[in-house]
């Protein structure tokens, strides 16, 4: 009864032959091309960056779980920021800290729309960093997990 | 291409996703084998409606396994002004395939009809306008939406960056492989892109909206039409000739689409109670409802999809859920053909990343084709579907074709039963999974769970009990459909079935009366209430008193709610009213409390749980919610309509309520039907068995059969048997009903 893709590594698939083989070329092509869509429908690439000496970036999809969510941690290089310290703004929405977000004030990531995140300082390191979200629906366990890595960009104007 | 821009700027803005109008939230639904249409009772095609505790829109067109559109807006561009299209007379449905509505402007009256392709992938949208003023008016409709173009499988997400060109009269719009035609008549006046005006050509870039607007004079008794129609899919079979849509530009499929649904409806078996109009109603929707589940978005993808609106996907679990209701109503043909296709994309070897096992049959299929696996379940039930399609229709082709793959299935099962239990056990495939990709891409998402339960309705790791029981089938089954040349793999398959029978006494809970919903490896009992226990009762795996004190027990009220049966019981910590898994209450859950009820000989209890059913089938206009709050009588987080919020309870009827059963390749017929005290007559007309048909006519005192056939037909009753020479009628004693053993 519950539903969802639990992986989406699928454009990357390495078992693509055996596929192939099996159930015809379009079926790998169709899985690969469904992956790159989920690989590249969520996260805006290229859109951490610094902003006033905090760091944001941009979900323009909801990453698995569409509705609303209870519950939003993020971490930052494996280490979880402080949920005060993390807002959350969907397009047509008013910023909100992750720690005003509860059971019965849930927080709807929209589909199609960008959401932006801001988190608290961090090093201006341009490195590669990693950014994990762990999103809590209010109606389906368990809990969702989303992460990707990118370079953090300068400030606007640098 | 004048320089008119699209109504937003005049004052009235368009957004994509419309305002949520007083009244609207029945949704409209119009099907066809490759398409649908989602609207709303104010008429229009938007449906914004509650998902996952938040509002998302959900209007708009649905085409070969994706979401082309979202809303679909009309306005009407009069010299008065720019208005939404409004309701006159409520919308009504005369077929599944097709939705009317008249909206009035004074003077002007528009008949809108929205109609499905019975068999393509488009939807069309027709209006014929008229005045009742002294003059000719000059009409602009403006028709706007936003694309989608996301396979229905991926939850909440959508592409943001589009493709559009104009490629003759269509405008095609593409994204990630996937693609949809828009094209009408008369043709469109003006285009615009984001709302800026667009004369056509290539474009690329982000698309919030493509708006068009069509212009009509209308004479005083001369009608004016306007035809509109978007299809689509995967991008390669967008561009097909002629174009999948222009055939509603020339004819408007009314007439196919209502031929589709009247020529499937001629052979259905009929119901009457006489003592219960309601439950009869309930089965008339509840058949209607599951005919819009119908699918086929390419003639090696047949089905039913899970349901509607975001479930609307070959689900193989759900379709297991249905299949068995098809095959009642006597449609042979699609319940092969829906049995073909998840054979055809059963594992053929283990593929990690997919979550696959060798022989698995996948959990959800969609036209490309893309196929995902990982359920407990799913392939526990295909076997035992394979033997039901073969008892029914007397066909044995079907099952000498798919013997591999029942046997591949059994494999499966095999490989997954831990030698220190003899129990199935389910668990550590999304490890494996994760340790078959961890180390690609920059992008990673996923659940966090040890495993695929992910997939399934509750918690179903190591050895729950509802799965045991479909195991026990599936063996049995598998057991039946083999040939005498393999007597003693049919003896083995026996042999495992008893001996997993044999250890369902470990599931006994004595003091809650019930059965535990699992067993850990070690044997440790996992103390939850759960209605999954019932299917033990069902498969008849308990001696009759258990089960009879566990069909009570489910029936106390921590588990049964007035308005149905939950799926955690809430007195259990881990109750929560709107969690899916854990405290809400699911229709499949109430059918299988009735199913259970019935087959202890509870016939009053059991009647019970069907009239909520139908009732609600009634109360929701023929649609079914896929679940309601625990804690109060409303839907949350639920698809308006799911197959197995129907499909179930139309087989209980059938199976329990009328104790119908099919045997011996459809030579025999067992019938010992479980109505409630004080009924004096019922029916069934019409019930297909094999090349035949037979009539029941029921009363206390016995049972009256008419059998057109081409071969004899043995009907056993509880009290006796007839052979039925073809052509002939014949009167069967019945005994008053009671207490069975299940």
């Amino acid at each position: 009864m519950t539903r969802g893709l639990f992986r989406t590594d699928l454009g990357l698939v390495d078992q693509g032959i055996e596929l192939g083989l099996d159930f015809g070329i379009h079926s790998v092509v169709e899985l690969a091309r469904l992956g790159e869509l989920l690989l590249h429908s969520v996260y805006e690439r290229g859109s951490l960056r610094l902003d006033g000496g905090q760091a944001v970036f941009t979900l323009r999809n909801p990453p698995l779980r569409m509705g609303a969510f209870s519950r939003v941690r993020l971490f930052w290089d494996g280490a979880e920021v402080p949920a005060a310290a993390v807002s959350i703004a969907p397009a047509l929405g008013t910023p909100r800290a992750l720690a005003e977000v509860d059971r019965e004030h849930p927080v709807t990531i929209p589909v199609g729309e960008r959401t932006r995140f801001r988190l608290g300082p961090v090093p201006s390191d341009a490195h590669r960093h990693v950014v994990r979200l762990e999103l809590q629906s209010v109606a389906i366990p368990p809990t969702v997990w989303f992460e990707f890595s990118d370079v953090l960009g300068a400030e606007p104007g640098r | 291409m004048s320089g008119r821009a699209p109504a937003e700027t005049d004052g009235t803005p368009m957004p994509a996703v419309a305002p949520i109008p007083p009244g609207s939230r029945r949704p409209l639904l119009a099907t066809g084998l490759a398409a649908a249409a989602i609207g709303a009772m104010d008429g229009g095609m938007s449906l914004l409606w509650e998902t996952r505790g938040a509002p998302l829109e959900w209007g708009g067109v649905y085409a070969a396994g994706v979401r082309l559109t979202g809303a679909w807006n009309l306005r009407l561009v009069t010299t008065r002004g720019v208005v939404p299209l409004p309701v006159a007379d409520p919308p009504v449905d005369p077929s599944g395939g097709m939705w009317e509505v008249v909206h009035r402007s004074p003077p002007l009256t528009i008949r809108e009809l929205v109609a499905v392709s019975p068999g393509g992938p488009a939807v069309g949208r027709e209006l014929t306008i008229e005045t009742d003023g002294g003059s000719p008016e000059r009409v602009l409709v403006e028709s706007g939406f936003s694309p989608s173009l996301a396979p229905v499988l991926v939850e909440g997400v959508k592409p943001y960056e589009y493709e559009v060109r104009t490629r003759g009269t269509t405008v095609e719009v593409t994204s990630h492989g996937y693609g949809l035609g828009f094209d009408a008549r008369p043709l469109a006046s003006h285009l615009w892109l984001n709302r800026d005006p667009w004369i056509g050509g290539r474009w690329s870039g982000e698309l919030s909206s493509l708006t068009s607007d069509h212009e009509l004079l209308v004479d005083p008794g001369a009608p004016a039409t306007l035809r509109l129609v978007l299809w689509g899919g995967v991008e390669r079979t967008l561009r097909q000739t002629p174009p999948l849509g222009v055939g509603f530009l020339q004819e408007n499929w009314r007439e196919s689409a209502q031929r589709a649904w009247s020529e499937w409806a001629v052979n259905l078996p009929k119901f009457r109670f006489p003592q219960a109009p309601e439950l009869e109603d309930g089965c008339a929707l509840a058949i209607r409802a599951l005919r819009r589940l119908y699918t086929a978005p390419d003639p090696t993808m047949v089905g039913l999809v899970a349901g509607y609106p975001w479930y609307s996907a070959i689900w193989c679990r759900d379709l297991a859920w249905m299949l068995p209701t098809v095959i009642w109503l006597g449609d042979y043909d699609w319940a092969a053909r829906s049995l073909r296709t998840a054979f055809r994309y059963q594992a053929r070897r283990r593929v990690a990343v997919l979550g696959a096992e060798e022989g698995e049959i996948p959990m959800q299929v969609s036209p490309g084709p893309i196929f995902l696996f990982g359920t407990s379940d799913t392939t526990l039930h295909y076997p035992g579907l394979v033997r039901r399609y073969a008892c029914h229709s007397g066909r044995d082709d079907l099952a000498h074709e798919l013997r591999e793959g029942v046997a591949a299935a059994i494999r499966w099962g095999r490989a997954k039963t831990d030698p220190r239990t003899g129990l199935l056990r389910h668990g550590g495939e999304v490890a494996e999974i994760d340790g078959a990709t961890a180390r690609i891409g920059s992008v990673h998402y996923g659940f966090d769970a040890p495993d695929t339960t992910i997939w399934d309705s509750t918690d179903r790791r190591d050895h729950a009990i509802d799965v045991q029981a479909l195991w026990i089938d599936a063996l049995e089954s598998a057991a039946e459909l083999t040939g005498p040349e393999a007597a003693a793999e049919a003896a083995s398959l026996r042999a495992e079935a008893a001996s997993v029978r044999g250890r369902i006494g470990a599931y006994r809970w004595p003091e809650e009366e019930y059965l535990f919903d699992s067993l850990r490896v070690d044997g440790t009992p996992v103390r939850r209430l759960r209605p999954n226990a019932l299917r033990a009762v069902s498969a008849g795996l308990l001696p009759i008193e258990v089960a009879v004190a566990a069909v009570r027990r489910a029936a106390r009220e921590d588990l049964t709610a007035p308005w149905g049966v939950r799926t955690l019981s809430d007195r259990d910590p881990g109750y929560d009213p709107q969690a899916y898994h854990d405290g809400q209450v699911w229709p499949i859950a109430t059918a299988w409390a009735a199913d259970a009820a019935l087959a202890v000989g509870d016939t009053e209890l059991g009647y019970r749980y069907l009239r909520l059913l139908a009732d609600r089938l009634r109360a929701e206009s023929g649609l079914a919610n896929e679940c309601y709050r625990g804690d109060r009588d409303a839907p949350f987080d639920s698809c308006f309509l799911l197959g197995f919020s129907v499909a179930p309870f139309l087989t209980v009827v059938f199976e329990r309520l009328w104790g119908l059963r099919v045997r011996n390749g459809a030579g025999s017929v067992a019938v010992d039907p479980r109505f409630p005290p004080g009924w004096e007559h019922a029916s069934l007309n019409g019930l297909r068995v094999g090349d035949g048909y037979l009539d029941l006519d029921w009363h206390p005192s016995g049972l009256t059969l008419s059998w057109r056939g081409p071969s004899p037909l043995e009907v056993l009753g509880p009290a006796g048997r007839v052979v039925l020479r073809p052509g002939t009628t014949s009167d069967l004693p019945m005994s008053p009903p009671g207490p069975k053993s299940s």
